[in-house]
């Protein structure tokens, strides 16, 4: 009765990050420099932080989701215009996350429009099909699910006028990039764009003019990507300070739609876990105030000490998504916050560390050394 | 405390505004001269939004009151190129993915204009100390450096991105 | 955030900044960069109903070196100390301070006048200032007088400077030996969790003079003559260094806050100052 994953390459995905960043070489770089560290040669020590996860995004199915009794599907409107470009309406909203381009490509992939002859529009109430918006990574999922759906459902109806322009039967026209062709006779063919103009502007019979399609996506299943990351961290004993020497994210969200746009979900989500594991923090004196309220105080990393990260995927498709993508904006602030987490707790594996607790400052960095009688 | 006339040349143009001492220079812009690139964010000088060139200084115009502003020559983002004809870092911020929601992007860009007038080659490190005034909570700043490196190297007539290393020592380098 | 009313004003010289100031008395305060004065002042925590911007004295900027002295007007930025190569020379030890104040945008309006005279205990002029033993110039309505840093800073936020007198001016004599600015901070833009300038002189092997101050571990700057002491004769090294930290350890008084507690600061401030005297001597 519970979840069930949809898809997942652990081992694969687990392989290459180790492979990737050289992870004996690191583990034997640390057994020298904590064999340095005792010898009195060094008071530096290094932490390797891993973590493999699994997430759970893309609510979801409305048998299981629901907001206030409201199903948590998404939907997405598509007209074509005569001209054969197009506007999709959607029920989510980009913060940043490129929907506009990200949408773009998967209709330009269904329907065979250049992504730029394709205008995104999202969170205007007076004009967006109902959606349950953007959060917990469920835009691509969801939202892009039901342009796909949307999308074919575009090109069925396209299907039936291209075979009455090239005066065949349905059956005899098939799909190819942007056009409709008839089987076994290549040059002959209709473009989705001779077939938008066709659907506004030539009496069909038995087909309404027009070229429009609305899906509402109701999800089976949640997605599940998942990734492998990996955090290099350099402590010094005696302040407490850090640096991240390295951090390779290797994330698989099934399908990658836009490689740059799925890279800078990552930056952001990575650097996000950064400053969570290593400093973030509202704190309350013992009256209630709060002591974080600048941004002095509450850390929000600038370039400064924000490390240049690597980032890698494997690609293993979602089984019941359309076009087999899961999120991924959530990702990197799940399997960030615990690999830099425990680089650090690592750095003191070898002196007995039990316990260790976020966020890891300088001043709990240098607790956990002290109380591990390294300050001598 | 009565209202001044305060004279402000911004993107070339000179403006005479009448505004109390107090009010501070990105309110000025924004809202008496409707120059809106320079975004309201901390407001303590801590985020960067604000940043404008002043005098050929980048400042964060919500610690800059209107009247020691006065005299000044202002440069915002909308004076360094606009939709018609973007400036090289807005290019290179579009190629490579330098913004995401965008907010501190006028900032951002206005910061790197100044440092790459100051280090037109500038390391990968020296970018990030010299952008270090200014926070981004989408990017985690990778695609921002990358941006502002491949600007830096088209401004000096070179085609391919520098150098991807990352160090954190020789900071004096990056002034 | 927007400060309460005020009226502004932007002499051009320091006779006429002075003349506002006599006439306003407790109501003027004097501008610099502006930005420790104008956070407090859109808080509300600070009130100035007349503001005197000093930005329009030429007399007040600029770096002189006259042989081995160097006079810095008070409206020098960071940034301008950062990018001066002859002061680099000079006293290298400023640009390496300067680096670490702030940010970018910040030390091109945050001065060297105003970082001494506001005497905020964070600050890191203060500090250096004592190690170089470097002379303010006051000017006030009875004249001119000259005051060391060893003696300007009082508690925080109170300086040796009368409210109507204006900070002019910063004079020192070329450091000699080996310097070191070492600083401890959470990010960029913060204040010291421990900072240390330390300036070592030594001769075949042996120091022969120290000059140490520490940064935001007590109300003022911590001028650790002690310290300095235990290092002349030493080779800033084994006991003589041990004492050195003990006595700066006996003199600074930190207090707790989100940087950590006191024990952890006490600690730090040790390491950076053995950083400090380390790479001072290195360099000497």
């Amino acid at each position: 009765m519970g979840w069930e994953y949809d898809s997942g390459d652990y081992h694969t995905a687990w392989d290459k990050a180790l492979a990737t960043v050289g992870y004996d070489a690191l583990r034997a770089e640390q057994a020298q420099m904590v064999e340095d560290f005792k010898a009195g040669k060094t008071r530096k020590l290094m932490g390797i932080g891993l973590c493999h996860f699994t997430e759970i995004v893309g609510a979801g199915p409305v048998k299981n989701c629901d907001i206030l009794g409201m199903g948590m599907f998404d939907s997405c409107e598509i007209r074509i215009h005569p001209t054969g470009s197009a506007i999709a309406r959607l029920g989510t909203i980009s913060q940043g996350q490129g929907h506009a381009t990200t949408f773009a490509q998967i209709l330009a992939s269904e329907i065979g429009l250049p992504a730029d002859s394709i205008t995104i529009e999202e969170g205007d109430t007076d004009t967006a099909p109902y959606g349950l918006g953007t959060y917990g990574s469920r835009s691509t999922p969801v939202a892009g699910a039901a342009t796909a759906m949307a999308g074919r459902k575009i090109r069925a109806k396209a299907q039936m006028i291209a075979a009455y322009l090239l005066e065949v039967h349905d059956d005899d026209v098939e799909w190819d990039v942007d056009r409709f062709v008839v089987k076994g006779a290549p040059e002959r063919f209709k473009t989705m764009k001779d077939i938008a103009f066709a659907a506004y502007n030539q009496a069909i019979p038995g087909v309404e003019p027009g070229l429009e399609a609305v899906s509402y996506y109701d999800p089976p299943n949640m997605t599940y990507p998942f990734g492998a990351y990996i955090a290099v961290t350099d402590i010094d004993v005696d302040t407490g300070e850090w640096s991240i020497r390295q951090f390779y994210a290797l994330d698989d969200c099934g399908t990658r739609i836009n490689p740059m746009v799925i890279e800078g979900q990552v930056h952001g989500g990575v650097t996000e876990g950064l400053a969570i594991a290593m400093g973030q923090e509202i704190a309350y004196d013992e009256m209630g105030n709060c002591k974080t309220g600048t941004l002095m105080d509450f850390f929000l990393p600038t370039a400064w000490e924000t490390p240049h990260y690597v980032t890698d995927f494997t690609e293993t498709p979602s089984p019941h998504h359309p076009i087999g993508a899961k999120g991924v904006g959530e990702s990197p602030n799940v399997g960030s916050v615990p690999a830099f987490s425990n680089a650090v707790h690592d750095a003191f594996r070898a002196f007995g560390l039990r316990q260790s607790h976020m966020p890891h400052d300088h001043a709990r960095i240098w607790k956990i050394a002290n109380g591990l009688g390294l300050h001598g | 405390m009565a209202k001044q006339i305060i004279t402000l040349t911004v993107n070339g143009e000179t403006h005479e505004v009448a505004a109390e001492p107090r009010e501070l220079l990105v309110y000025v812009l924004r809202e008496r001269l409707r120059i809106t690139g320079p975004h309201v964010g901390c407001e303590t000088s801590h985020c960067g939004a604000c940043t404008v060139d002043m005098n050929g200084k980048s400042v964060k115009s919500c610690t800059v009151l209107a009247a020691q502003a006065d005299g000044a020559e202002i440069t915002t983002i909308e004076g360094l190129g606009n939709p018609d004809g973007l400036h090289v870092l807005q290019e290179m911020f579009r190629e490579h993915h330098g913004l995401q929601c965008g907010f501190c992007t006028p900032g951002m860009i206005t910061r790197a204009h100044r440092l790459l007038q100051e280090n037109p080659n500038p390391t990968e490190e020296e970018v990030r100390f010299g952008m270090a005034g200014n926070l981004c909570r989408c990017t985690g700043y990778q695609n921002i450096v990358k941006s502002i490196l491949a600007a830096a190297d088209q401004m000096n007539g070179n085609t391919s991105s520098s150098s991807e290393a990352v160090g954190h020592s020789n900071m004096e380098a990056a002034e | 955030m927007i400060p309460a009313g005020f009226d502004y004003h932007r002499p051009d010289s320091v006779q006429a900044a002075l003349s506002i100031l006599t006439e306003h008395g407790d109501e003027a305060r004097v501008v610099a960069g502006g930005h420790s004065l104008i956070p407090m002042m859109k808080l509300r925590m600070a009130e100035v109903p007349h503001l005197i911007d000093l930005q329009a004295i030429a007399e007040l900027k600029g770096i002189c070196i006259d042989g081995d002295t160097v006079t810095i007007g008070a409206m020098t930025t960071q940034h301008e100390l950062i990018t001066d190569d002859a002061l680099a020379d000079f006293a290298p030890i400023m640009r390496e301070a300067a680096l670490q104040i702030a940010d970018p945008q910040v030390r091109y309006m945050g001065t060297v006048g105003g970082n001494v005279a506001n005497g905020d205990p964070g600050n890191d002029m203060p500090g250096l200032m004592q190690a170089l033993d470097a002379v303010f110039t006051l000017v006030g309505p009875n004249g001119t007088r000259e005051v060391a840093a060893r003696d300007f800073f009082e508690a925080a936020y109170m300086t040796a400077r009368e409210d109507d007198e204006i900070l002019t001016a910063i004079r020192f004599q070329c450091p000699i030996g080996g310097q070191a600015y070492e600083k401890q901070k959470r990010k960029i833009g913060d204040y010291a969790t421990a900072a240390a300038a330390v300036i070592l002189t030594k001769e075949g092997g042996a120091c022969t003079g120290a000059s140490i101050a520490m940064t935001n571990l007590s109300d003022t700057p911590v001028q650790c003559l002690a310290s300095a002491e235990a290092l002349v004769g030493s080779a800033c090294n084994g006991e003589a260094l041990d004492k050195a930290v003990t006595e700066m350890l006996a003199v600074i008084d930190p207090g707790e806050d989100n940087r950590g507690p006191v024990e952890f600061k006490k600690h730090v401030a040790g390491v950076i100052l053995r950083r400090a005297i380390a790479r001072a001597w290195d360099r000497g």
